[in-house]
């Protein structure tokens, strides 16, 4: 099994990491230094795109690309935004990040900041992260005391200002476009696309966009080179990726590793097996929004290709691990009273199916389902996929289609039986394992 | 936390802190959902008549920053207990037992979710994925998270608030 490659959280567990002055003993803005003094803005952009970063918030879209999306001229105002909206269920990794090494994640903005010549950046963060927010501005407090923000940072002729915001309790202001009607003080609802965020973004203005864990990726391309960025992981997702594991494993937690490792040793090497010594019956492997793999499933490497040979995707990188005491049918109706109460309601195909997936799913739980129900599920799933203005009803459709798919003989059971498979009675609990 | 909004609009350091949200981002807009949560936070909701201040103050209308109130699900129209019992009800805290700690915390309180304890001091709600699924069952109360729960420790934990 391989051990794990700490460049990312190589400050997580340490003391004092969120000061300034204990970070940059540590060679933290090192990497800004030498990017705004010996690169210009173009090398910096070349060579992000040559480390081939792709970006962390679930959809893997090459980061560099995105930023060459950005119009140039001095006559224009772009905005960067850090997505730190994280909600998706099982993902854990930049609450992590940002209540433990907030100046990475700075650094690696102020760096994009550079390279695209933009005005500043906006964080957005979770409503419920009251706690990152305090650390993130006081971290921002900091790096305008040290002149790593404000004007004319480091003489480099940028004026580059950090803000952040915080959210109130919406899933879909994960989404790029709802978080950008958030920041200008709007209900958080999609956008159509296109205009795309880098034409008309916050305000109106050409804005890039990335998750956080992306931005902390930054110094460390600069720091050490494109090339040493390829070494690291696999062709389609070079570098390391921040894994968290949760659900029924012995040792859950963040995992920082190359997207070469195994599902299986992921599971069964770094979170230490299955809780309750059961057997693992599912696990769903980036995020509740991907589609859910069978135990038989793991033996795949958690890059694009790797998790796209067994039909799923990596997504956000949160692995939620299920042993043989879950009912399927219970955790999908979980999945689809998340995603129904979290829809914003502006597509119909989205608003009404995830209400019916959840009534669907909800009754056939409750041994109130027919004949046919399971099939009414995958139908409706159907229709839902690429017909809304964003993802999330893709987001609803994918889980519950798969969970159909891969578990079809226990919805059966439950509709014919009226009742859980006998070993899924009593799930194993934190409590009881 | 549960200041009357009238006295709380005229409070000198009040208005201080609303002018310095205001003059916080490129456009004084985006300081709504700040404004808000301070409202919130001081007085347990964000009624009509700070939503009809806000508006004025940003030069938003107020038929939008009701439509905000409404959308975001960590505001409220109508004043809530003094510690807003927030318990996690996504996947991976089930799988941790987050069920067994909900009907703990009903019978405990003797409410159901979207409840509020006679005395006012407690409301119920659940609420969706915190992200910190690794360390479930999580809850908060007001602004402080709580992970790893059990249903003596939610005891232990009322048990020291006022």
């Amino acid at each position: 099994m391989a051990g794990e490659l700490k460049v990312l959280t190589a400050n997580l567990g340490m003391k004092g990491t969120t000061e300034i002055d204990a970070v940059m003993r540590r060679g933290a803005y090192e990497a800004l230094i030498k990017a705004m003094t010996r690169m210009t803005p173009d090398q910096v952009l070349g060579e992000v795109k040559a480390a081939n970063l792709k970006g962390r918030g679930g959809a893997g879209f090459p980061a560099g690309l995105k930023w060459s999306f950005l119009p140039k001229g001095k006559d224009k105002t772009r905005y960067l935004v850090c997505n730190a909206d994280e909600s998706e269920p099982g993902t854990f990794k930049d609450r992590l990040l940002i209540e433990n090494d907030p100046h990475k994640v700075l650094e690696g903005i102020i760096i994009a900041g550079y390279a695209t010549q933009s005005a500043g950046c906006f964080i957005y963060i979770r409503g419920e992260m009251p706690q990152g927010a305090r650390v993130l501005q006081r971290a921002v407090n900091q790096a305008y005391d040290r002149h790593f923000l404000g004007k004319n940072i480091l003489g480099s002729g940028l004026d580059f200002d950090i803000w952040v915001a915080r959210g109130a309790g919406a899933y879909i202001c994960g989404e790029e476009t709802a978080l950008m009607n958030s920041l200008e003080g709007k209900r958080g609802e999609p956008r159509i696309k296109p205009p795309f965020p880098a034409g008309y973004g916050v305000y109106g203005k050409p804005s890039n966009i990335n998750n956080v864990e992306t931005y902390a990726n930054v110094p460390a391309i600069i720091e050490k080179g494109a090339d040493w960025y390829n070494s690291i992981g696999s062709a389609d997702t070079p570098g390391t990726r921040l894994f968290g594991v949760c659900g029924h494993v012995k040792n859950p937690g963040l995992f920082e590793l190359p997207s070469t490792v195994t599902l299986r040793e992921l599971i069964y090497g770094h979170a230490g097996g299955i809780l309750g010594d059961r057997k693992l019956k599912a696990v769903i492997p980036g995020g509740s929004s991907v589609p859910v793999l069978r135990a038989d499933q793991i033996d795949v490497t958690m890059d694009s290709a790797g998790l796209k040979a067994v039909g799923s995707m990596p997504g956000s990188g949160g692995v939620i691990v299920m042993n043989d005491s879950v009912c399927m049918v219970r955790a999908l109706h979980n999945l689809m009273r998340f995603y129904a109460h979290e829809s914003c309601g502006q597509c119909t195909p989205c608003r009404e199916g995830t209400h019916w997936l959840e009534l669907l799913s909800g009754a056939i739980e409750r041994g109130e389902g027919r004949e046919g129900d399971a099939d009414k599920i995958l139908s409706l799933s159907k229709n839902i996929m690429g017909r809304t203005i964003c993802p999330l009803g893709d987001a609803a459709a994918m889980p519950a289609e798969s969970f159909v798919r891969q578990f079809r003989e226990e919805f059966e059971f439950h509709i014919r039986e009226k009742r859980c498979l006998p070993e899924t009675m009593r799930m194993t609990t934190i409590y009881s394992a | 936390m549960s200041r009357d909004i009238r006295e709380l609009l005229a409070d000198k350091e009040f208005q201080r802190k609303m002018e310095k949200l205001a003059g916080l981002y490129p456009e004084e807009r985006s300081a709504l959902l700040a404004a808000l949560h301070l409202c919130e936070s001081e007085t347990g909701c964000c009624g009509e008549e700070f939503q009809e201040y806000i508006a004025g103050k940003l030069g938003i209308p107020r038929a939008s920053v009701k439509g905000v109130v409404t959308f975001y699900e960590m505001f409220h129209e109508k004043p809530r207990g003094k510690y807003l019992v927030q318990v996690c009800r996504t996947l991976p805290c089930m799988l941790a037992g987050a069920e067994i700690l909900l009907d703990h915390i009903c019978g405990k309180l003797g409410i159901r979710p979207g409840g509020t304890t006679k005395d006012g001091k407690f409301t119920l709600v659940t609420v969706e994925c915190l992200a910190c699924c690794d360390r479930g069952p999580s809850l908060m109360i007001n602004d402080t998270l709580y992970t790893g729960i059990t249903p003596e420790g939610f005891d232990k934990v009322i048990k020291e608030l006022d």
